[in-house]
């Protein structure tokens, strides 16, 4: 079964809601070993994609996921913004002009958007980013893809590589962004955008999950 | 005119940057802020489609020098940079500078009618002055580790200052053996005579080392940049600390 124009937005409305929930602990990361508004700003920038739903209702999944890039561009503020934002804009390059996605659409989506990470804050393996979850994901996927799973299973072996990915986090030393001015102290703790990025994978997981 | 932008997480920051830059700059001078997000920009943060409209307001074919504080401004920077037209982007310089010291530096060479390049070079080295002025009180191990120019690649500038204790300071033959080692080297390097004021000149030209003067007693300051800055410092700081290989003296 695809994944239609509806069932994103169904996802991104799930994201908002598990950001919201998730507000104060992503906060309570980021003060460890940041500058303490991940939280807040990734609730910013939800909000601000919740009311561009009517704009985005009925328009192809390529353009509903640039439309999001664009407002978490705007919105959020950290480093987040042009992150998250590079990673729904090039997905919504990729998507562009589709009415719903199969599962290798989604995994050649979610691929072109961690790259898009890579490129936009050159970070690596292992320097205790997004990309210590969203890397894993993608590779876990693409197995799963290779192995003939079916798209419940393969969701679920995509976040759960996410999951390991954030928890691998915890005792790195931080490499880019505020946490590497800590150096040896930004180790012990897990890191907020691993956090993040999981949550939503987790979110598309469980609202794709009947189709 | 070059125009400027500036890139702040702070509306605050970025608003006060811009009365300092306008004390040293013509009023001509095209200047934008990009800084702050949220609720009347009070939140800090950067957008990149703020600075996207920043850029377009302030540009011309003389181009734009874009000048950010740090972590993800740069990255916001670089995004609405990705974000423009290419014909626009080949005029558009993202500059490494340090913020406040480089929109002054940078505002006052574009206010000269300067072209991009020179700007972005001015921007480049606005440290000098204070890293001078501040030398006297310096150890000389911080300073030989200093470096003007905060990482975004390979760019690392570094300056020693070194005194001439050989008998006949930077004469032909100390010159030579100069160049021979600095041209060894595939970096930038400058040499400024601190003690009668002249320089920078080329390390790596023999006649204009001689422009110096340096006599004995004076104090220089070497300055490389590039990817083997520290390695060409090292070996030119050998040089000098031995006297130029001049047993005589």
């Amino acid at each position: 079964m695809p994944i239609s124009q509806d069932a994103v937005l169904d996802w991104i409305k799930n994201c908002a809601a598990v950001i919201a929930e998730n507000c104060a602990y992503l906060i309570e990361l980021d003060l460890a070993i940041g500058d303490a508004d991940h939280g807040a700003n990734m609730e910013r920038g939800f909000n601000a994609i919740l009311q561009k739903f009517p704009e985005m209702t009925g328009k192809d999944i390529g353009s509903i996921f640039k439309a999001i890039g664009m407002t978490l561009v705007s919105t959020v503020g950290g480093a987040a913004g042009p992150l998250y934002g590079t990673f729904f804009l090039q997905a919504g390059m990729k998507m562009a002009g589709k009415q719903e996605m199969s599962l290798e659409d989604w995994s050649i989506a979610l691929e072109a958007a961690t790259n898009g990470v890579v490129l936009r804050g050159k970070a690596e393996p292992g320097d205790k980013t997004m990309l210590d979850a969203l890397l894993p994901a993608v590779e876990a996927l693409k197995d799963a893809l290779r192995s003939g799973y079916g798209i419940r299973e393969a969701l679920a072996e995509s976040t759960e590589a996410a999951r390991q990915g954030m928890e691998a986090t915890i005792p790195l030393i931080a490499r880019k962004g505020r946490a590497s001015y800590l150096g040896e102290r930004s180790s012990g703790h897990q890191d907020p955008g691993a956090t993040s990025s999981y949550l939503l994978l987790k979110a598309a997981a469980d609202t794709w999950v009947d189709l | 005119m070059v125009g400027l932008v500036i890139v702040s997480h702070s509306r605050a920051l970025a608003e006060a940057l811009v009365v300092l830059v306008r004390q040293v700059a013509p009023k001509e001078l095209p200047l934008a802020i990009a800084a702050g997000v949220g609720q009347g920009h009070r939140e800090f943060g950067t957008d990149a489609v703020e600075i996207i409209e920043a850029i377009k307001s302030v540009y011309s074919p003389d181009g734009v020098l874009v000048l950010m504080d740090l972590g993800s401004a740069v990255l916001s920077a670089e995004l609405a940079l990705d974000l423009l037209p290419s014909e626009m982007r080949e005029n558009i310089a993202l500059c490494p500078a340090p913020l406040v010291e480089g929109a002054i530096a940078a505002g006052v060479q574009a206010g000269l009618g300067s072209n991009i390049k020179a700007v972005f070079w001015e921007a480049q080295k606005a440290l000098d002055p204070k890293l001078e002025h501040l030398s006297g009180s310096m150890k000389d191990e911080v300073l030989a580790t200093a470096p003007l120019l905060s990482s975004t690649g390979t760019e690392i500038a570094s300056t020693i200052f070194l005194t001439l204790q050989n008998l006949h300071g930077l004469h032909a033959r100390p010159a030579a053996r100069l160049v021979q080692v600095a041209t060894s080297y595939n970096v930038d390097i400058t040499v400024t005579n601190e003690t009668n004021g002249t320089g920078p000149v080329s390390a790596k030209s023999l006649n204009a080392l001689v422009t110096l003067g340096g006599e004995c007693g004076h104090q220089i300051a070497i300055t490389a940049r590039g990817p083997n800055a520290s390695q060409a410092l090292d070996a030119l700081k050998k040089l000098v600390l031995s006297n130029f290989g001049e047993f005589s003296d």
